[in-house]
């Protein structure tokens, strides 16, 4: 038969969403000055 | 000690913020931007790769302002961008459809941002004087895909 | 419509969320600035009437930011954020550890500057990370005084000193100590120095649109806390009484309560009182009220928490959290709190 193949192929080249099972969440931070500016 | 002031002139008119207008979510701003979040992590090229179909290269624009998209006047940026076509968005009220690449289909939401998200850009400081901060605007809503990735159908 | 990205991000975006309170700050134009002690400490965010502590809250989504063109529908991404900032209202501060103290030596306030080297005023403003509003009255709280540009806090004995020759003259020129003019009563203050006077008025008088009232509790107050410091032993409640109100300049009437000087004093022994001050106090709750039964065996509850508040971190009913580590005992019609 005929090999479909996606627009693209290689990993390199390829967009994907890989998903994240459990929304880890959100961490709080204490930054320094440095950190931001 | 370091201090840093901050401009917000751009936002003040769209404070208060009243009630978001029911009836056909407006997913951007006045200005134009908005939050799309995906609960994963969105894998993009870093540049254009060297070998690409002739659909691949369709993807790729070499400079942003040929989509007829002007980020730089408005967000401060400067120099051309090359950019990656990544997806298609659709909304319907307040149902969202986000087809990633060529194969991922997420389905996803339109939700209110609560507390709203203020836009800010921070330059390094220039040695000789203090450039103030500035608040560029201020988003209220988002596109928010929490599912898994479906196959495109 | 179609999504677009840069391939190189911008990563000079951030996002801060809008607080009601910072948005509050917006809706009354006030000047905003991020300020922090060297750039290796906290972030704080100062508008002229609150403080932030700025935070970022990290997380593991993909947020991107999108410019929308809805003519030929399309977006491109420009910045991808993987948090947020979030600023939290706190209290300012003042930190005045390289403010030096005045006190009246008889020492020239130049040789006191050579000496001690004091930071400039409108540095200390500039880099406190504190709201306007919350430094004025810091700065007051704490006796500040600019002198020549220079910052400094004045001791408590040159505060008591000038606080008692404002008071004798506003008497003796029988000024309206409800309604006085600042300028008139520096005009007969010979010998002090303007900005002490204007220092000392700051703490103990408030403006009002007819000049100056004198804080008569708080004057009261001060000069009762002066004068249980000045022993540090246990005196009888009555003789204390007796020279809180001496203590006081001649002619001046003010009422005095011990009530108000709730948090300074304990009773070692019954009808004695003692200055007791809570700095140094355990942190640990147990050994606090082990700390606290020591120094006197039964408390009445509102005389006991100026001592404990601070420890009641989960903002129970005060009582309800003295009982976990005390009890109750009746004594006549009323209660005390006595060790477990």
């Amino acid at each position: 038969g005929e090999i479909v193949e996606a627009p693209i192929k290689n990993n390199e080249n390829r967009i994907w969403v890989k998903y994240h099972e459990g929304f880890s969440d959100a961490v709080k931070k204490n930054i320094r000055w440095s950190d931001l500016f | 000690m370091p201090s840093r002031s901050i401009e917000y002139d751009e936002v003040t008119e769209s404070i208060p913020f009243g009630d978001l207008v029911e009836g056909g979510p407006v997913i951007s701003t006045s200005s134009g931007l908005m939050i799309l979040e995906i609960q994963g992590d969105l894998n993009l090229p870093q540049r254009i790769p060297d070998k690409l179909t002739e659909t691949e290269s369709e993807m790729y624009v070499q400079d942003e302002s040929s989509l007829g998209i002007n980020t730089a006047d408005e967000l401060g940026s400067s120099g051309s961008h090359t950019a990656v076509k990544f997806g298609k968005l659709d909304i319907d009220g307040k149902r969202a459809t986000l087809y990633i690449g060529s194969s991922q289909r997420l389905v996803g939401t339109i939700e209110k941002i609560d507390p709203p998200l203020g836009l800010m850009r921070i330059l390094s400081e220039s040695s000789t004087e203090e450039t103030p901060i500035q608040v560029l605007d201020v988003i209220r809503q988002k596109a928010i895909f929490r599912s898994r990735p479906l196959p495109i159908m | 419509m179609d999504i677009y990205s840069w391939l190189q991000r911008d990563d000079s975006f951030h996002l801060i969320q809008m607080t009601p309170d910072l948005v509050k700050t917006m809706e009354n134009n006030e000047r905003l600035i991020f300020k922090s002690r060297d750039r290796d400490s906290s972030i704080f965010l100062c508008s002229d009437s609150k403080t932030f502590h700025i935070r970022k809250k990290n997380h593991s989504n993909t947020v991107i930011v999108l410019k929308h063109d809805k003519e030929n529908a399309k977006a491109i991404g420009f910045a991808s954020m993987d948090s947020e900032l979030e600023p939290k209202v706190v209290s300012g501060s003042i930190d005045i550890s390289d403010v030096p103290l005045f006190e009246e030596t008889g020492e020239e306030f130049t040789d006191f500057v050579k000496r001690t080297n004091p930071p400039s005023f409108a540095d200390l403003r500039a880099v406190s990370t504190a709201s306007k509003t919350e430094f004025d009255v810091q700065w007051a709280e704490l006796n500040g005084c600019e002198i020549d540009g220079h910052a400094v806090i004045l001791g408590f004995n040159l505060v008591v000193s000038v606080l008692k020759t404002i008071i004798t003259t506003l008497v003796a020129y029988d000024m309206d100590q409800e309604a006085f003019s600042a300028t008139k009563l520096q005009e007969r203050l010979e010998d002090i120095r303007p900005e002490f006077a204007r220092t000392v008025l700051a703490q103990f008088a408030t403006k009002t649109p007819a000049g100056y009232s004198l804080d008569k509790p708080k004057i009261s107050r001060w000069f009762g806390l002066q004068v249980l410091r000045s022993t540090l032993a246990p005196v009888k409640e009555e003789d204390f009484l007796i020279n809180w109100k001496d203590a006081f300049p001649a002619f001046f009437d003010v009422s005095i309560d011990i009530q108000s000087l709730v948090g300074s004093f304990v009773r070692p022994f019954p009808n004695m009182v003692q200055f007791y001050n809570s700095a140094g106090l355990p942190q640990d709750p147990v050994q606090r009220f082990k700390e606290l039964f020591k120094i006197q065996a039964s408390w009445s509850l509102e005389e006991m928490k100026p001592y404990v508040e601070d420890l009641n971190s989960r903002n129970l009913k005060l009582e309800s959290f003295v009982m976990k580590y005390a009890r109750r005992k009746r004594i006549g019609k009323n209660y005390v709190i006595t060790r477990r």
